[in-house]
């Protein structure tokens, strides 16, 4: 699963928003490599969602561009892009009727043919998915009967067996309780190291955020964005940085 | 696991043949199988096969494509709109077909068109096609305003009765004699299609039918929403327009020629579900192409019942098996509706 080549995530001069003219954030200059979990720190109301969503790809750029490994993603074809992104958002769909093992399953969506047939590889690699997120045992258990926090860590098993380089998390921590919190921040940062991935987590815990990240991406308000290494943040007061 | 789920399908096959023979030997006069399969090839006594080729048959043929048709429009709205309420029927995507015909029907009356019977066939069919479409837009617009699943339940009965009332205004000032073929097609039934009618109403449904089967990836990832579905590499967009065009179709050509079927749509997703244990598409789509045929040939089995050549209604039946299945649902799975 994992891959050594150093692969990278390039915002540049980026300005996003859903209406020409009405940028929500611009001039945004930040490069993000694989092997690091970032956090991404932001008021409510900036642009965090913007944000992620035109990196996920389902909103396009105002002007500037987003390269990985030096590719534009708008020259990445929906199928290529679900290969390189993927996301994990705070809705929870309702999916009765669906094992987890199911929903862990659409991660492989991408790669299988026209009636979804799995592969060999793609049961092993879904089962390795979710070994990864310590849900093995609830394989076989109904996802509408999942608590928060199961059903975040099927989210993120899904988003595993996707494969992808980039992975991006809005805000996974916001319905958790503090061990679970603790358990998944491990995990995340555990995952960006030893598979080699671009993390960026959105999250209001900055606490738990700074134990674990390696990299803080602040957003102001109709200002532009700036990367900062954890170390450079730690004693100071974010609240003046957000403003 | 999968042992099981295969047993059920034999199970399902074997009760679709049994069902289909015995609607075949059910009816005002009864015909022993013996001489129903002999009347099928053509063999015994002239109304025998009279009987069982111009009657029968397409009745009982008709009942499976309908059964197919409506299953599949359930399974495709339910997971457009991401809500086990949603259904032809319920959401007034009947209505809007029916309008569509009746626009036809009770019109040509004072247009005085004559036309012969394949593009009469044809002008209905395409009317009710464009009516569920309409509707079925309709709903979709309203569905964004909705996030609530029992409300957008609500605004597919009100845009139901909407149409409804439109259609009153037609049938009042229509002349009697489309008014009374109109009435006795807007009586949901499956006895009055020919043989002809079917060359028009098989390939449509069976096509669609297959094309569905090939979607059932892809409708279960929708079901994770838009943008996990956007995330996924789902084309949410196209895959959206292939569902609103089928689902249609397919209710629009069953209203055409059988009236508007009651709760067969909503329900047999959900028995599926409940039988098989389970959501995925590529169980639920095949198990409800066989379930549905099952339960339409079952309907007008017991609408043959009463002796003495009385017929019952077709939607009094599909009504008492189905809309039980919608009232299980408000009740028990509570959770998963609001």
């Amino acid at each position: 699963m994992s891959s050594s080549a150093n692969i990278l995530l390039q915002l540049k001069d980026l300005c996003i928003g859903y209406t020409k003219g009405k940028p929500v954030l611009q001039n945004i200059e930040v490069y993000l490599q694989s092997g690091t979990l970032t956090g991404l720190i932001a008021n409510n109301g900036t642009g965090k969602s913007t944000l992620l969503k035109t990196l996920a790809g389902s909103l396009s750029p105002l002007s500037g561009k987003i390269e990985l490994n030096n590719k534009n993603l708008v020259s990445f074809s929906h199928n290529e892009l679900s290969k390189k992104i993927a996301i994990v958002l705070t809705e929870k769909p309702s999916l009765g009727g669906f094992s987890v093992w199911d929903l862990v399953a659409m991660g492989r969506f991408p790669y299988t043919n026209m009636f979804g047939q799995l592969t060999t590889n793609d049961v092993s690699i879904i089962d390795q998915s979710m070994e990864r997120c310590g849900i093995t045992s609830l394989k076989e258990k109904n996802c509408n009967e999942l608590s928060d926090g199961e059903f975040q860590k099927a989210m993120i098993a899904r988003a595993l067996a996707q494969q992808t380089d980039v992975l991006l998390l809005d805000e996974p921590t916001a319905f958790l309780d503090y061990s679970s919190k603790r358990n998944l921040f491990v995990l995340l940062k555990d995952i960006a190291q030893k598979e080699n991935k671009i993390i960026l987590v959105s999250s209001h815990d900055i606490e738990t955020l700074f134990k674990y990240a390696n990299s803080a991406l602040i957003l102001q308000k109709n200002k532009a964005a700036k990367l900062y290494l954890v170390e450079e943040l730690k004693g100071k007061e974010i609240e003046t940085l957000l403003e | 696991m999968k042992s099981k789920k295969t047993y059920l399908f034999l199970v399902l096959l074997i009760c679709l043949f049994a069902l289909f023979f015995l609607d075949l030997i059910f009816g005002s006069v009864a015909i022993p199988l013996k001489t129903a399969l002999n009347a099928l090839f053509g063999n015994g006594t002239e109304s025998d096969v009279q009987i069982i080729q111009n009657i029968r048959l397409p009745k009982a043929i008709t009942a499976v494509l309908s059964g197919m048709a409506l299953s599949v429009c359930g399974i495709l709205m339910q997971t457009l709109f991401r809500n086990p309420l949603a259904g032809p029927y319920v959401l007034g995507v009947n209505s809007g077909a029916n309008l569509g015909v009746a626009l036809v029907m009770l019109s040509s009356g004072f247009l005085s068109i004559e036309l012969n019977s394949f593009f009469s066939d044809l002008s209905i069919v395409t009317a009710a096609v464009i009516g569920a479409l309409a509707v079925l837009l309709l709903v979709m617009a309203v569905a964004k305003k909705i996030k609530n699943n029992t409300g957008l339940l609500l605004a597919g009965i009100m845009l139901g009765q909407m149409v409804a009332a439109v259609q009153s205004l037609l049938e009042y000032f229509s002349d009697a004699e489309s008014l009374k073929s109109f009435v006795l097609w807007n009586m949901a039934s499956i006895s009055n299609t020919t043989l002809s009618d079917l060359i028009l109403l098989a390939p449509l449904v069976i096509i669609l039918c297959l094309l569905s089967l090939l979607l059932m990836k892809r409708l279960d990832v929708l079901l994770l929403g838009e943008d996990y579905a956007n995330s996924l590499g789902l084309n949410v967009k196209q895959l959206r327009l292939v569902i609103i065009i089928t689902t249609g179709v397919l209710s629009g050509v069953v209203t055409a020629f059988c009236g508007p079927i009651a709760f067969i749509g909503i329900a047999i997703p959900h028995l599926s579900r409940l039988f098989l244990k389970t959501s995925l598409h590529k169980y639920i789509i095949p198990a409800s192409i066989i379930l549905g045929p099952c339960v339409m040939l079952l309907c007008d089995i017991i609408c043959q019942l009463p002796a003495n050549g009385v017929l019952l209604p077709l939607n009094v039946i599909t009504s008492v098996i189905g809309a039980p299945v919608v009232l299980y649902l408000l009740l028990k799975n509570n959770k998963a509706i609001s």
